[in-house]
């Protein structure tokens, strides 16, 4: 069921909410865990089979971890100190195995139903080169409804479990609910137990601001789906379907576009989950904070899919940069290289585990495996350059803070991903890389005057309404960033003016949206990872 | 937490009265951009051609075609009124399932009232998930009662003049409907609807569609056909058996015109403009043609043959032919 569509709006959103604020608060949580396994059941049918498993997994091996923890710290006292490192040792040996055997419930799941064909490809290939007659057949397998998403979670809620964040939790209802809201289990953002089980669980009071500041925020979230992302779809599809015929400034609209869609419908989409889970009085997690605005391609990482970045870091960077074996090795680096790269090196080398499986969350494919090493790339040598750069600009007196130094950093910062956007969503990286050549090959300014931006889908009316349609987000974006808060500032306007400001909202997406005939419908991005 | 109108806390009843007002507000609206933000011209009215229906005289027709590309492609009502006298129009739209043809009908009952009604059944089988129709269902009701949702594509062509509202519903197709191909390309394949006994049921929501469809007929005192459309691509024995149980069920009268096409001369070789899909004109005119009898020998429709005020039919009956005579078949 699409975030966008009548029946999740109308119908699903509707009837959940009504009954959400219909019965006892004590039983609300039961309403939401039900309409989280209808929607699940609605959109994925019988794989929903994978949901109940992940569940039962960090469920059973989240109370394993509790038991083991609470008998050490029972114990802990009473065992003789000459026996306390031995028996500490012994803990968190256990605790390890079960962290490892839920992971591997978690991600052995994943692996196989996203990765099986890409491994299998891959040993196929290896087995070629080496003239083995050995070939592993591909099979067709239908992707869960948020695989990537809800396993991540998964594994959040049990490292934090290991890890004393937080304590393993008794309610499976609780777990089930954390895994399967319907908000975030197609696309995110990724919520963290701590902060939302409880909310989740809690029955929350019926709020008026909380359901007008929420369907505000689908609004704004459809307008940025419907008319503008599933519009540019139309030439973005025809360029990258066609990359051969394109060179020039077809394929800088191409790149440009495609950017523009992921953006719009990404952040539209968590901005109708985000609405949706306001309605009911629940806060997710933010996962997008004005990305073009950054200076950088790190500092985009962190105004982009906010909540993976978060995730990355806290159960890769810090798994790996916090290891036993890595502290050893970073102070063998430290000693051997007394320059700045002896404290960058130990930086950079789990950032290279960090963006490749960063890349290969996105797909299971050599190109988004690239797509993580571009981005890792443009990073290590960002780090690794900085102490030159730094004193290049010393000495050439360049003020780092200035404003035109600053607007040239997000000049840069967007055309490197724009870069990497290409990359994303090239059909192969052949491609990827024939299409960035042919923007200087066939290059001709003559296309913004002949017509021919116009035999790609879009007619004029299209263009203007793009046109609008992004500056009403730069807008927005600005407004923002300078700390207005516009539903705040809209809730502070006399009825007349907010209804009409509404009525113009709910319009704007209806006539203008890209749906109906003449437009293919467009699913989300994200959700088909 | 500033102090803002949203954050004072109103009563419940405030609450609701303003929330009952909003929504009222908005079909009000709804119902206003319905009127003016769409097509003021039958010609761009519904699919293909089927807005040329609201062209036509009110209560002119004796019966009416509904379906999908099947139906446009495969019924031509000129070849029926010269045959036999009667009047109709195909009204077909790409890929309708049930839940169009009701809303189709339920349009097309605004100005017309024929004794027949021909259900294309290729729309009782939907070739998506039972979710997805489920949407595509929601979606058609939403766009038959506000035609925003239909057509808000049309603000891009919006003049002065729309906000009149004025309808101007002049424009005449003089096929009545019918998608004259004379495209050829021959179907190849094995025989079809081979005897079985295995039953393709219709989804739950077609057959609450279709059954919509029987007791509006009923209460109009209409009779309604269900025919299938000869298809070896999309026809199949299984469906076959699923319809004639319902036809037998309610009543109605099924034709299947695939049983028997060698009877009234079809030929896959020459008849079909994409190797089994859809009929050409040359198909088309057979189908029609046996239709039209089976019409006259089981429904006493008195017909317009010799009515001056159909004289418009003989002169489009006449371009007609004319254009399949003479027209060079395409491959």
């Amino acid at each position: 069921m699409a975030y966008n569509s009548y029946l999740y709006i109308v119908v699903f959103l509707g009837l959940t909410l009504l009954l959400y604020y219909a019965v006892p608060k004590r039983f609300r949580w039961i309403i939401l865990l039900l309409a989280s396994w209808v929607f699940y059941y609605l959109s994925s049918g019988n794989l929903i089979i994978y949901l109940l498993i992940s569940t039962a997994s960090v469920y059973i091996c989240g109370l394993w971890l509790g038991r083991i923890i609470e008998s050490y710290e029972n114990a802990k006292a009473s065992v003789p100190r000459e026996e306390r490192k031995a028996f500490s040792d012994r803990t968190a040996r256990r605790k390890k195995l079960v962290v490892f055997l839920a992971l591997l419930v978690n991600f052995g799941l994943l692996a196989f139903l996203k990765y099986s064909n890409f491994f299998a490809d891959n040993a196929n290939t290896i087995s070629k080169l080496l003239n083995l007659n050995v070939l592993i057949r591909s099979r067709r397998i239908t992707l869960p409804l948020g695989i990537s998403f809800y396993t991540l979670m998964a594994a959040s809620y049990i490292i934090d479990v290991y890890r004393g964040k937080c304590r393993a939790d008794k309610n499976p209802a609780r777990i089930a609910l954390f895994l399967s809201f319907f908000p975030h289990i197609v696309e995110g953002p990724f919520g963290r137990y701590d902060h939302l089980a409880g909310q989740l669980y809690e029955g929350h009071p019926f709020s008026y601001r909380e359901l007008t500041f929420g369907a505000q925020l689908i609004i704004w979230g459809l307008f940025k789906k419907i008319v503008i992302a599933d519009r540019v779809n139309i030439v973005v599809k025809n360029i990258f379907a066609n990359p051969q015929a394109y060179s020039g400034l077809f394929v800088i609209l191409g790149v440009l576009f495609f950017t523009l869609q992921i953006y719009a419908e990404f952040s539209g989409a968590m901005d109708i989950v985000t609405g949706s889970a306001q309605m009911f009085g629940i806060s997710l997690a933010k996962n997008f904070e004005r990305p073009f605005f950054s200076r950088s391609v790190a500092e985009f990482w962190r105004r982009w899919h906010m909540t993976l970045g978060a995730w990355l870091r806290d159960y890769i960077l810090y798994s790996v940069s916090l290891s036993k074996w890595f502290m050893k090795l970073s102070k063998f680096i430290k000693s051997r290289l007394r320059s700045g790269a002896g404290k960058t090196l130990p930086t950079i080398i789990p950032l290279f585990l960090v963006w490749l499986f960063c890349g290969l969350w996105h797909g299971a494919s050599w190109k988004y495996v690239l797509y993580g090493m571009y981005y890792y790339a443009i990073m290590a040598a960002g780090m690794l350059f900085e102490p030159l750069f730094s004193r290049l600009c010393s000495a050439l007196r360049i003020n780092r803070e200035g404003r035109l130094f600053r607007a040239l950093q997000l000049v840069r910062t967007f055309i490197l991903v724009n870069i990497g956007m290409l990359i994303f969503r090239a059909p192969q990286t052949g491609t990827a890389f024939s299409m960035l050549r042919s923007v200087f090959t066939g290059f001709n300014l003559g296309v913004l005057t002949n017509g021919a931006l116009l035999k790609l889908g879009m007619d004029i009316h299209d263009y203007y309404v793009i046109a609008v349609g992004c500056v009403i987000m730069l807008v927005v974006s600005l407004l923002q960033e300078k700390g207005v808060s516009l539903r705040e500032r809209i809730a502070e306007k006399n009825i007349a003016v907010r209804w009409c400001i509404y009525f113009a909202a709910i319009f704007a997406v209806i006539i203008f949206g890209a749906y109906g005939a003449g437009y293919n419908p467009v699913d989300f991005i994200y959700a088909q990872f | 937490m500033r102090d803002t109108k949203a954050n004072r806390s109103d009563s419940g009843i405030v609450v609701f009265v303003r929330f009952v007002f909003f929504v009222l507000t908005f079909f009000i609206l709804l119902s206003l951009a319905s009127r003016i933000i769409v097509p003021k011209s039958n010609r761009d009215l519904l699919y293909f051609n089927a807005g040329g229906i609201f062209s036509l005289p009110k209560n002119s027709l004796d019966y009416v075609v509904i379906g999908n590309s099947n139906a446009v492609e495969g019924f031509s009502p000129l070849d029926i009124w010269n045959g036999f006298g009667y009047a109709g129009y195909t009204c077909g739209e790409p890929w309708q399932n049930t839940a169009g043809s009701y809303y189709m009908l339920r349009t097309i009952l605004k100005t017309q009232s024929p004794k027949v009604v021909i259900l294309d059944t290729d729309t009782l089988y939907e070739r998506k998930s039972t979710f997805s129709s489920l949407e595509n269902d929601f979606s058609i009701a939403v766009q038959h009662y506000y035609s925003v949702f239909r057509y808000h594509n049309y603000w891009k062509k919006l003049g002065f003049s729309d906000f009149l509202m004025k309808e101007n519903y002049t424009w005449h197709h003089v096929d009545y409907g019918h998608a004259v191909l004379t495209k050829i390309n021959a179907y190849n394949g094995s025989k079809y609807m081979a005897s079985t006994d295995r039953v393709q049921k219709m989804t739950p929501q077609m057959e609450y569609y279709l059954d919509k469809i029987t007791n509006l007929c009923r209460d109009r005192g209409i009779t309604l056909v269900l025919v299938s459309i000869p298809s070896p691509t999309y026809w199949s024995m299984a469906q076959h058996n699923a319809v004639a149980k319902y036809a037998e069920d309610h009543g109605l009268n099924y034709l299947d015109l695939n049983l028997n096409y060698q009877d009234y001369g079809l030929n896959w070789a020459t008849d079909t403009r994409d190797r089994g899909e859809h009929l050409n004109c040359y198909g088309a005119r057979k189908v029609s043609l046996y239709l039209g009898k089976y019409i006259s020998e089981n429904y006493r429709l008195s017909g317009h043959a010799g009515d001056p005020a159909y004289d418009v039919w003989n002169k489009d009956y006449a371009s007609y032919f004319k254009y399949i005579s003479t027209a060079a078949p395409t491959n």
